[in-house]
């Protein structure tokens, strides 16, 4: 069955069809979570409740959008909520923590483990709307046109969002990427 | 070119987004620049970095609990219904009024109107037109009486006392 088809007839309330759309995106919803959370039990909660709400709002998806980026819209905005619900607990826990390069020497077997867990400690520290405009390109590979209708954005503001984004990074990671080529 | 400029063509470059008259002159430009080839080596790595993550898989039996959570919104579902039921009554509703509305004008006879006794003068009316029929019967008894009167009197020529 294709997927308009599966759409439709979970529109009508079969929830194997919706299943198989369940089947389809999981693994996408809970990345991109997993990616703005850095948390597996949260991203898996988040990932639930996305659907959940898809489910619930499915009789009103008109075809107007592909409805994998009507699944990214509501996903980007459970992330958010998320992300406001939780803004006190993370000012306290994180808004202070400055972590200093530390010059040590890494192993090969655990530089990669180390160099990743650097970048998504970087990330996690950009702000919300950079977070999301490069989990969506440089880790799903969203297609810049993609991204400007999961964002209901001009695909010029992509660009210009997605450059300064990675231009954050790329400062920030910048004593590290020394770090990393000395070792090698 | 200058290197603020070439920054930006960096990150197109490594999308392969770039138009072949803007690649043209970045690679040029880059290589006369250090700066910007140390810049474009940065980009790289970082991109291939957020490339390399690796994600743990979600919890198991993702579907099997999930499935028990799903539920419509049956607010909407009561809106749909509305939609569906409610807006077709909308006119027949209105026609069973405007119906019953005729029928009340055609078969129930209207009230008439009382009006106050300066109204009535000012019409020209008699103001008692309501109690002349009350008049006129109090005014038959009267006669009659004066008729029995009339007649005793007639009868005894005068009236006697009797103690």
């Amino acid at each position: 069955m294709e997927e308009k088809e599966l759409v439709q007839s979970a529109q009508k309330g079969d929830k194997e069809s919706f299943g198989v759309l369940v089947e389809k995106y999981r693994n996408k919803m809970f990345y991109l979570a997993y990616g703005m959370t850095n948390n597996r039990e949260t991203a898996d909660d988040l990932a639930q409740e996305v659907f959940i709400k898809a489910y619930r709002a499915l009789p009103r998806f008109s075809f107007k959008a592909k409805f994998s980026t009507w699944l990214y819209r509501i996903a980007i905005n459970t992330i958010k909520d998320f992300h406001r619900k939780e803004a006190g607990v993370e000012r306290v826990n994180f808004n202070n923590r400055t972590e200093v390069p530390v010059e040590k020497n890494f192993t090969d077997k655990d530089e990669k483990q180390e160099k990743l867990k650097i970048i998504r400690e970087n990330i996690k520290k950009l702000p919300e709307k950079h977070r999301i405009i490069l989990t969506l390109r440089d880790v799903q590979g969203k297609s810049y046109s993609e991204i400007a209708d999961i964002l209901h954005i001009a695909p010029g503001t992509v660009d210009s969002r997605l450059f300064r984004a990675r231009k954050k990074l790329r400062k920030a990671m910048a004593p590290y990427l020394k770090l990393f080529r000395r070792e090698s | 070119m200058k290197c603020k400029k070439a920054e930006k063509l960096i990150v197109k470059y490594l999308d392969r987004a770039l138009q072949p008259d803007e690649k043209e002159l970045f690679l040029n430009h880059l290589k006369e620049c250090p700066l910007c080839r140390k810049k474009q080596e940065e980009y790289k790595n970082i991109l291939g970095m957020l490339g390399e993550q690796e994600f743990p898989e979600p919890k198991p039996y993702f579907w099997v609990r999930l499935k028990p959570k799903l539920k419509r919104d049956r607010g909407y579902e009561s809106w749909q219904a509305w939609k569906k039921w409610g807006l077709r009554a909308i006119p027949i509703s209105l026609l069973i009024l405007v119906l019953l509305a005729s029928l009340v004008t055609v078969f129930v006879p209207s009230e008439t109107k009382e009006l106050s006794r300066a109204e009535v003068l000012l019409q020209n009316q008699n103001p008692f037109v309501d109690f002349l029929p009350l008049l006129e019967e109090g005014r038959i008894e009267n006669e009659n009486i004066h008729l029995i009167f009339t007649s005793i009197n007639g009868e005894n020529g005068t009236r006697r006392y009797f103690p």
